[in-house]
């Protein structure tokens, strides 16, 4: 999955994207099983609802205008390590 | 019950009348933990009591203080630790079987810094599993135990409100120290993102996780950070910053201090009784010589998004190990949203940190027209237990934890400093808080104009009366 939208969300004026297809359960199985994640069948469909809520939620990040804007990591290189 | 018994006095109080040894540790610390013994069977706020080695601390502090040794407003004071905040050598096990039996080797930051300030630890308070959830469903709220206290620090304001603890500590990663102290009915701190240390403290989200303090009055709130706020090399986001004391003047007062007003957002989908008793406490604020400032909410509308797009990633990142090898130890609910946060894209997490950096500047801006914004700390009271949604007059259904969390998180994406007082009652009694945010560092600010809005509107911090059931209607009970 790429993010294409920084491009065409500064002027206002591009078509939203169509909407991502939803996860199915099969597609959970895959990618858990991609990521050595252990999922039982039966609950690969409640995993699917939770994720493509979640995606849902996410996307309304679409629609901000980022620019150049840099992430809100915290690091501070003058620090010491003193752990 | 009389408000003479030490368990009901605010830290406040009792640091004085230790200060003056009209009472001591060890009466103090005996009288909370018998109120421990009384309210537990009806609220559960406690994972473990330390009743054996509170009192012996207890003692030392009485020695130390007869001996003209009296470390400050702290020594001899009975404390409570949410179950997320490391201690040596007791339990310590985040709400969760993945943790049971776990028992620390050291303190976490603040454990010892409240320790040197002399302390008592009572026990450890419930939270909702690793924090990751609003209702702390181990507990019960005391002001109706048919009611959930909030989370996911819920174990730590039922004990306050109960007074079953003088002072706890709570986290917030979306509002979970907030939350459940307007839900129970005490003050609840946020500080700003980085000015206690979270070091020896289980991470739910690192870019939104604080520690703060949960107590019966503003004041007492200022007490605990005056202990734990410092620099801590070993917490990645902690500040080096000078600072002085965040304890308000008594004579405090807050002439010419500019109220924003949210027009947006805030007062959105809130509980009528909620927004009348925030507006009403507002115009107090304007009586006693602040100004009130219509103030737009920066990026509301993507707050949600942010928040959870940080949220889950990062949490599902510092379970990764125990979600492969014990996932059955963790609750349905939190394993769910566990699993489902291995499926968000790098790329969704990088743009909310970039909108976290947008969402600090634009509210930063803000801060230019006005001195703290004032608002509801959550849109609803508190739910009954085992309810999951609610419906909204325009129809629309929320659940529960979106409602609770929806109007706390700004504070955690922006780092700011968000302080939750109570402000009233519903028509069933239920507690009523509003949250005041300010600038960054901007705590001690935020701290003077609670503690004045308080010495008026609230002199006397009540203790919630341990209600069983929720009543149908009318005035608030009288403490119990």
């Amino acid at each position: 999955m790429t993010d294409t939208t920084d491009t065409t969300e500064t002027d206002g004026t591009a078509e939203p994207p169509p909407p991502e297809p939803d996860f199915t359960p099969a597609d959970i199985a895959r990618l858990a099983a991609r990521a050595g994640l252990p999922v039982d069948a039966s609950r690969l469909p409640v995993i699917a609802a939770t994720v493509n809520h979640l995606h849902g939620l996410v996307a309304a990040l679409n629609d901000i205008p980022f620019g150049e804007t840099a992430p809100a990591f915290v690091f501070d290189a003058r620090r010491d390590d003193a752990s | 019950m009389t408000h003479t018994e030490p368990y009901a006095l605010t830290l406040d109080e009792a640091a004085r009348a230790l200060a003056d040894r009209s009472l001591s540790p060890v009466e103090l610390t005996a009288s909370v933990l018998d109120r421990i013994a009384h309210t537990e069977p009806a609220i559960t706020a406690y994972a473990t009591v330390t009743a054996e080695s509170a009192s012996a601390a207890a003692r030392e502090a009485e020695r130390e203080i007869a001996a003209g040794r009296r470390r400050g407003p702290l020594h001899g004071v009975p404390m409570a630790l949410k179950d997320l905040v490391d201690t040596a050598g007791v339990p310590t096990t985040a709400g969760s079987l993945v943790r049971a039996g776990r028992v620390p080797a050291e303190d976490a930051e603040v454990t010892t810094r409240l320790r040197a300030a002399g302390a008592v630890l009572v026990g450890k308070t419930h939270t909702h599993e690793f924090a990751y959830g609003t209702t702390t469903p181990q507990t019960r709220n005391p002001w109706a135990t048919d009611r959930v206290p909030g989370g996911s620090s819920g174990g730590s304001a039922a004990a306050v409100a109960a007074g079953a603890a003088t002072f706890t500590l709570g986290t917030d990663t979306g509002g979970s120290i907030r939350i459940p102290a307007a839900l129970t009915g005490v003050v609840g701190l946020k500080p700003t993102y980085g000015l206690v240390s979270r070091h020896g403290v289980a991470s739910l989200s690192w870019s939104l996780d604080h520690v703060g303090p949960i107590t019966r009055t503003v004041r007492d709130a200022a007490l605990v950070l005056d202990t734990i706020a410092g620099h801590d090399p070993r917490d990645e986001a902690s500040l080096d910053v000078v600072r002085g004391t965040y304890v308000p003047r008594r004579d405090g007062d807050i002439a010419g201090l500019r109220v924003g007003v949210p027009t947006n957002f805030y007062f959105d989908r809130v509980h009528p009784e909620i927004e009348g008793a925030v507006r009403a406490a507002v115009d107090d604020l304007v009586a006693l010589g602040a100004t009130a400032v219509p103030v737009e909410i920066p990026m509301a509308r993507y707050v949600q998004a942010a928040e959870s797009a940080l949220m889950v990633p990062e949490a599902t990142a510092y379970h990764r190990e125990t979600l492969r090898t014990v996932p059955e130890l963790y609750s349905d609910e939190v394993r769910i949203l566990l699993e489902a946060g291995e499926f968000v894209p790098a790329t969704d997490y990088i743009r909310a940190q970039r909108a976290r950096t947008l969402m600090r500047r634009a509210w930063c801006d803000l801060f230019h027209d006005v001195d703290l914004v004032a608002a509801p700390t959550v849109a609803s009271p508190a739910a009954r237990v085992g309810e999951t949604s609610l419906e909204w007059p325009d129809g629309s259904v929320e659940s529960v934890s979106d409602a609770y969390v929806r109007l706390s998180a700004p504070a955690n994406l922006t780092g700011l400093p968000a302080l939750s007082l109570p402000v009233g009652f519903d028509g069933h009694g239920l507690p009523i808080g509003m949250q005041l945010i300010g600038r960054p560092l901007g705590e001690a600010l935020l701290l003077r104009a609670g503690d004045v809005y308080e010495s008026a509107h609230r002199p006397t911090a009540r203790l919630a009366p341990l209600r069983v059931g929720t009543p149908a209607g009318g005035p608030p009970g009288t403490a119990g």
